[in-house]
C-alpha cells in the first residue's frame, strides 16, 4: 500500500507539483504516527485495517487538479503554523463530544480529559495567563470570560449564579501600571514625595532639593551638573551599586573606557538622592566606584588569563622557544587567578544575597531592614574589607616586576597578552612570596577579614608548585618548578651535585640573584630537591623497594594538597581563637608544617639511597680500598711498593712509565693472600717528565696521580676532586718518604772510619743527617699519626652515621679538607709547604754532597749491579762537578713548571707577618768549585734552622689559631719545639 | 465512561481526520460523511476494492442519469 502511495508521490514529483507531494508524503507519515500511536485493538479504526482504507482511497482517487494543489498547499501550512487556539475550534470539539452534551457531565469528568483533549488535538492548552490576551483586540476579548468558564476546573466554574468577573484585560493593565510604578529606572519614573517643598529642618528629604536649588543656580559647584536631576529612593540606590559592584549595567556607576579616568567607574551625577546633598552623594558613591574599579579590574584579569589559559592548549604552531622561556601563563598564575575569582563570585554571591533581602523585605517576606548607602559602604567593609584592592595591588606590583617597567601599571589584564622578562618559576615565586608578604602584613595589622581571604586566596595559588613537589620527589621535572635539570649526563661525577639545582635567576649586573623558590618553601626547598634527586638516582639504580610508581599505597600515593596541609597545621592551634589561628601565616609556622610534610619522605628517600649505597654497592669496601693505596694506610704494602720505586728512582730508570708502576703496584697488592684491594681498579700515572730531576728534588714527584675506577653511583662521593687531593696527600707522603729513605742511605759511621783526615768533616756530616732526618722523621710522624690516621678514624666515625648521599659527600669532603690542611697542601700555608719542601730538598742535596765527599758509601740494600752502579756513579760525580745546584733556582723553576695554577695564589696570611723563605744557598757559593764541603754543610746547617724555625713559628700561628685544624697543629708544633734542645 | 473510552474515540476521530486530508489529497471526492460511512464499512469487512468499484459504478449510474459527462475516471 505504502508503495502505491509512494508512487502517486513520485508522480506528482515527476509533474512538478512538489507542494502536492510533500502534503501527500506528509500526511502519509502523520497517519504512520497516528498508528502507532493508537496501537489498540479495540479502536474504532484498527490499525491493521489502515492499509485497506488506504487502499480503498487510492482505488477512488483521480489526479489532482487546481483545487487539489490548494488544498496541499492550505494542508502544508496547517502542519507547518499549527493553528493558534481559536476558541471557536475548542468549542466546536467540546461540542462534538455529542453524547456528553449537557450539565451533567460536568461533575463527571474530571479535569485531566480536558487537559488531554486539548493536548491530544494537535493544539496547546489556552494559556491562562492574562497577560497573553491582553494583546487581543475587543472582540476576542469579550468570549474570552466564556470560554475560560469553561477551561477552569468545575469547582470554580460550577455555579449557574456566580458573580461575573470582572474583564481580566482592566485588572492586568491594572497590575502592570501597578509594577511600572515600581520600575524606578524607567525615564518616566517619579519619585512619589516632592521634590518642591521648601527646606524643613525637621525633614531630610528637603535637604537634596534645596541644596540643588541653591548651588544649581549659581552655577558653581561642578559637581551638580547642570542636566535635569531625577531622585529615586535610598534603597533603589542601593540595588544600583550592588549591581555595580557585580559589574553588571547600573544606574549610578557608570564604566568608562576613554578619557582621563579611563578603565574605571564614575558616579552619575545625573541621580540623586532627596536626603544627601550632591557633595555627600558624590564622596560616598566615589568609594564605592573605586570598589567597583577594582573589582572590574580584577575581573578583567581573570577572565584574560583564563582565555590565555584556554587558548594555548589549541594553539600548538607558536613558537617553541616563545612556548617555553617565556610563558605568558603559568600554572601559578592561572591557580592564582582561579583563587581571585573565586573570591569575586563569593563577593557577588554576597551582593546578590543583599540585593535579595532588599526584595524580601520590600515584599514583607523578610526581617525589617535599614537600607542605605552608608551601611552597605560598612557591611561591605566588614566582610571583605581590603581583600580586592590588596590582591589587586600585588597583581600590580608583580606585573610591574615581571615587565621590568618602572612605572605603575593599571591595565593587568594585558599581562597574558604581554612577554615576561622573568621565566615562569620565578614569576611564580614572586606572585606567591608578594601574596604572603601582603598576608602578613594584613595579619600584623589586625585585619584578619582581608588576611583570611588573602590566605585562601594564597594557599589556592600555591596549589600547583605544591604538587609540582609531589611530582618532582615522585621523579617527575615541570618547566615550571624551582627546580632546574642542567641535562648533565647521568654518569658525571657532577651529577648529583650539579645534574639539578635550584633554580635561580638574575645575577648579572649589580641585581642580585634572585632564587626561583618562593619564600615559604625555601627551608624545605634544599631537602626537596635532595629527596627528589634521591629518588631519581634509586630509579636509576632500579630499585624499586619503596618506590614502585604503579603500586598502589606506596611511595608517594598520597600526596597531600596544599590547603589540606594548612588546614591540619591550623586545626592544631583550633580552639585558640581565630586571631591566633590566622597568626599562622607566618613563614616560620608555614615552613615548619611543610617541613613536617615532606619530611618523612625526604628522609625516607635518603635512607634508603644511604643504605642502598653502603650495602649493594660496598662503599665502605672502596673507602678502605683508597685509604690503603693513597693515604698508605696499608703500610707494608705500600712499603714496598714505595722502596721498588725508590730503587728505580736510585737506578736512574725511568720510574715514572706507566705500566711500571702499576706493575709494581699489582705485584705488591697481590702478594699477600689477603685481599685488601682490587688493583684492576688503580692507576698510578706520572704526568711531566722530570724523571731526571728527582734526585735533585723531591718536586718531581708532583705529577704523581692515583685514578680509582670507583663504581657508578659513588663516583658521586669520591668524585675527581677527590680523588685529586687523595693523590696530593699520597704524594706529600711519598716525597716525606723519599726524603727519609734518601737520608737513611747515608751510613756516615764506620765506612769512613779509616779516612781520620775526615774526621772532624764527617761529625759535621753526621750531626747534619740527624738533623735532617730528626724532622724529617718528625713530619713524618705527625702527618701518618696525628693527621691521616686520627682523622681517618674521626672520618669512619661520623660516615658511618650519615643518613643521606649529601650528608656523605660532606663529610668526605669535610674530612679531605682537613686531611689537606693539616698536610698543610692548602694554598694558605703554600709559604710552609714550600719550606717543608725545600727541607726535603735538602736531604737529597744533603746526599748528594755526602756522595761527592765520601764516595758512593750509600747502604742500598736494592743494588743489583756493581757495574750499573760505577758507570751512574761516574756520571753523578760529573754532573756533580759542572752542575750548578741553587735551591732557590731550583724551587722557583719548579714552581713555575708544576705548579703555575699556584704560582698566583700566595698566602694571604702568613705572608705579612712571615718572611718567604729563602733558601740562600745562592749559585754563587753553590757554583766555587774550591769551596769546602765544611762551608757547604755549615750553610746548609744555617738554612736548614731558619727553614724549621720558619715551619715551627708558622705551625705555631696555626695552633694558636682559632680553626679546628688547632690542636692538631698544636702537635706538631709541640713535637717542633724540640729542635732547639 | 472511562477515559479511555474517550481516548479511544479522539484517536478514531483523529486518524478519521487524516484519512479524511489523505482522501482531499487524492481527490477521491469524497466528502467526510461520506468517508466515515466507507471507513465503517471496511472495518466491517467489506473489501476496499469492491466499494471502490461499487462507488465507481454509482457515480456513473448517477452520471447517466444526470446526462453529464464524466469528471473523473481512472
Amino acid at each position: 500500500m505504502d508503495k502505491l502511495i509512494r508512487g502517486h508521490i513520485q508522480k506528482a514529483r515527476i509533474n512538478s507539483h512538489d507542494t502536492f507531494a510533500d502534503a501527500l508524503q506528509a500526511a502519509l507519515r502523520t497517519l504512520k504516527t497516528q498508528a502507532q500511536k493508537n496501537n489498540d485493538l479495540d479502536s474504532e479504526i484498527k490499525t491493521v485495517l489502515l492499509p485497506a482504507h488506504l487502499q480503498f482511497l487510492v482505488a477512488l482517487s483521480s489526479p489532482p487538479d487546481e483545487a487539489t494543489f490548494e488544498r496541499a498547499e492550505y494542508y502544508l501550512d496547517g502542519l507547518s503554523n499549527p493553528k493558534r487556539p481559536v476558541p471557536g475550534l475548542t468549542w466546536e470539539a467540546i461540542l462534538a463530544e455529542e453524547p456528553f452534551e449537557g450539565e451533567h457531565w460536568e461533575g463527571i469528568y474530571p479535569r485531566s480529559t480536558d487537559d488531554q483533549f486539548d493536548a491530544q488535538s494537535g493544539s496547546s492548552t489556552p494559556s491562562l495567563s492574562p497577560w497573553d490576551d491582553s494583546d487581543l483586540d475587543e472582540s476576542v476579548t469579550s468570549s474570552i470570560p466564556d470560554i475560560d468558564e469553561d477551561a477552569l476546573p468545575p469547582e470554580a466554574a460550577g455555579g449557574i449564579d456566580k458573580p461575573y468577573l470582572p474583564p481580566a484585560a482592566y485588572r492586568h493593565r491594572q497590575d502592570v501600571e501597578d509594577l511600572q510604578a515600581r520600575q524606578y529606572w524607567r525615564s518616566e519614573w517619579r519619585t512619589d514625595a516632592s521634590t518642591t517643598r521648601a527646606f524643613n529642618i525637621g525633614d531630610a528629604s528637603t535637604l537634596g532639593p534645596t541644596m540643588y536649588r541653591i548651588l544649581g543656580d549659581q552655577h558653581t559647584n561642578g559637581i551638580a551638573g547642570s542636566s535635569r536631576q531625577k531622585y529615586i529612593h535610598e534603597h533603589d540606590a542601593v540595588r544600583e551599586v550592588l549591581m555595580a559592584l557585580q559589574g553588571d549595567r547600573n544606574m549610578m556607576l557608570g564604566w568608562l573606557s576613554s578619557g582621563g579616568h579611563a578603565f574605571s567607574f564614575t558616579p552619575n551625577a545625573t541621580l540623586k538622592l532627596l536626603h544627601l546633598t550632591a557633595g555627600a552623594q558624590h564622596s560616598i558613591l566615589t568609594s564605592f566606584a573605586r570598589l567597583a574599579t577594582t573589582l572590574q579590574h580584577l575581573r578583567m584579569f581573570v577572565s584574560a588569563i583564563y582565555a590565555k589559559a584556554g587558548k594555548d592548549d589549541r594553539d600548538p604552531d607558536r613558537p617553541m622557544h616563545l612556548l617555553n622561556i617565556y610563558r605568558q601563563s603559568t600554572l601559578t598564575l592561572e591557580a592564582f587567578s582561579a583563587a581571585v575569582d573565586g573570591q569575586l563570585r563569593a563577593f557577588n554571591a554576597w551582593c546578590a544575597a543583599r540585593e535579595e533581602d532588599i526584595c524580601r523585605a520590600q515584599a514583607g517576606a523578610g526581617e525589617p531592614l535599614v537600607v542605605s548607602l552608608l551601611s552597605l559602604d560598612k557591611t561591605i567593609r566588614d566582610t571583605f574589607s581590603d581583600t580586592f584592592t590588596v590582591i589587586l595591588d600585588v597583581v600590580r606590583e608583580v606585573t610591574r616586576r615581571a615587565w621590568r617597567t618602572s612605572e605603575p601599571v593599571v591595565d593587568i589584564w594585558t599581562l597574558p597578552e604581554l612577554p615576561m622578562k622573568m621565566p615562569p618559576s620565578t614569576f611564580g615565586a614572586l606572585l606567591l612570596d608578594s601574596l604572603l608578604v601582603a598576608v602578613q602584613e594584613h595579619v600584623s595589622m589586625g585585619d584578619y577579614v582581608s588576611a583570611d581571604a588573602l590566605m585562601s586566596v594564597f594557599s589556592g595559588s600555591a596549589e600547583p608548585i605544591w604538587a609540582m613537589v609531589g611530582r618532582w620527589m615522585k621523579d617527575e621535572l615541570d618547566d615550571e618548578f624551582f627546580v632546574e635539570d642542567n641535562e648533565l649526563p647521568l654518569l658525571d661525577p657532577d651529577f648529583w651535585t650539579d645534574g639539578f639545582v635550584l633554580r635561580e635567576e638574575g645575577g648579572d649586573g649589580d641585581a642580585p640573584r634572585r632564587t626561583a623558590v618562593p619564600v615559604f618553601l625555601s627551608s624545605v626547598a634544599r631537602s626537596i630537591l635532595d629527596a627528589g634527586k634521591a629518588v631519581g638516582l634509586l630509579r636509576v639504580l632500579e630499585i624499586a623497594a619503596l618506590l614502585d610508581r604503579d603500586t598502589p599505597g606506596s611511595w608517594m600515593a598520597h600526596w597531600p594538597s596544599f590547603s589540606a596541609i594548612l588546614g591540619t597545621a591550623r586545626g592544631q592551634l583550633e580552639g585558640s581563637g581565630p586571631a591566633s589561628r590566622l597568626l599562622f601565616t607566618s613563614t616560620e609556622d608555614l615552613s615548619q608544617a611543610l617541613h613536617d610534610a615532606v619530611w618523612l619522605h625526604c628522609s625516607l628517600a635518603q635512607g634508603t639511597l644511604q643504605r642502598v649505597l653502603v650495602d649493594e654497592c660496598d662503599l665502605m669496601l672502596h673507602l678502605s680500598a683508597i685509604e690503603s693505596v693513597c693515604l698508605m694506610r696499608r703500610g707494608d704494602a705500600m712499603s714496598h711498593f714505595v722502596d721498588i720505586l725508590f730503587t728505580k728512582m736510585d737506578s736512574k730508570q725511568a720510574w715514572n712509565d706507566f705500566h711500571f708502576l702499576n706493575t709494581a703496584f699489582r705485584d705488591v697488592a697481590e702478594a699477600g693472600t689477603h685481599r685488601w684491594v682490587d688493583t684492576s681498579l688503580v692507576r698510578f700515572s706520572h704526568k711531566g717528565s722530570k724523571d731526571k730531576s728527582v734526585n735533585r728534588t723531591v718536586r718531581a714527584l708532583d705529577g704523581f696521580s692515583i685514578e680509582y675506577a670507583i663504581p657508578f653511583p659513588l663516583t658521586y662521593v669520591f668524585g675527581p676532586k677527590a680523588m685529586q687531593i687523595y693523590s696530593s696527600i699520597f704524594t706529600l707522603v711519598l716525597q716525606i718518604r723519599r726524603a727519609k729513605s734518601v737520608l737513611e742511605r747515608i751510613l756516615v759511621r764506620g765506612a769512613m772510619g779509616h779516612a781520620s783526615h775526615m774526621a772532624s768533616e764527617m761529625k759535621a756530616f753526621y750531626a747534619m743527617r740527624s738533623k735532617l732526618s730528626w724532622f724529617v722523621n718528625t713530619l713524618l710522624n705527625f702527618v701518618a699519626t696525628n693527621v691521616l690516621d686520627a682523622e681517618v678514624l674521626r672520618f669512619h666515625k661520623d660516615f658511618r652515621q650519615a643518613v643521606s648521599l649529601n650528608d656523605m659527600i660532606r663529610l668526605h669532603d669535610e674530612h679531605l679538607a682537613k686531611m689537606e690542611s693539616r698536610c698543610l697542601l692548602q694554598r694558605n700555608t703554600n709559604a710552609l709547604q714550600r719550606a717543608i719542601v725545600s727541607i726535603l730538598d735538602m736531604s737529597i742535596h744533603f746526599s748528594d754532597c755526602f756522595v761527592a765527599f765520601a764516595g758512593d758509601t750509600t747502604h742500598d740494600i736494592s743494588r743489583h749491579s756493581i757495574l750499573v752502579m760505577k758507570r751512574h756513579r761516574s756520571r753523578r760525580v760529573r754532573r756533580q762537578k759542572k752542575d750548578v745546584i741553587g735551591f732557590s733556582q731550583s724551587m722557583q723553576g719548579e714552581a713555575d713548571d708544576s705548579s703555575e695554577s699556584d704560582s698566583d695564589f700566595d698566602d694571604d696570611r702568613l705572608k705579612a707577618n712571615a718572611p718567604e723563605p729563602s733558601f740562600s744557598l745562592g749559585a754563587s757559593t753553590m757554583s766555587a768549585p774550591e769551596e769546602s764541603f765544611v762551608d757547604r754543610l755549615d750553610k746548609m746547617s744555617s738554612e736548614l734552622d731558619a727553614l724549621v724555625r720558619f715551619i715551627r713559628r708558622g705551625v705555631e700561628s696555626l695552633a694558636a689559631g682559632s680553626g679546628e685544624a688547632a690542636p692538631a697543629f698544636g702537635v706538631f708544633a709541640f713535637a717542633l719545639e724540640d729542635w732547639d734542645r | 465512561m472511562s477515559s479511555r473510552e474517550s481516548d479511544r474515540i479522539t484517536a478514531a476521530q483523529q486518524t478519521l481526520d487524516i484519512l479524511y486530508d489523505i482522501s482531499q489529497l487524492l481527490n477521491t471526492g469524497l466528502d467526510k460523511e461520506t468517508l466515515a460511512t466507507c471507513v465503517n464499512m471496511i472495518e466491517g469487512g467489506v473489501n476496499p476494492e469492491a466499494l471502490a468499484a461499487v462507488i465507481q459504478e454509482l457515480r456513473r449510474e448517477s452520471q447517466a442519469l444526470s446526462g453529464k459527462p464524466a469528471t473523473n475516471g481512472r
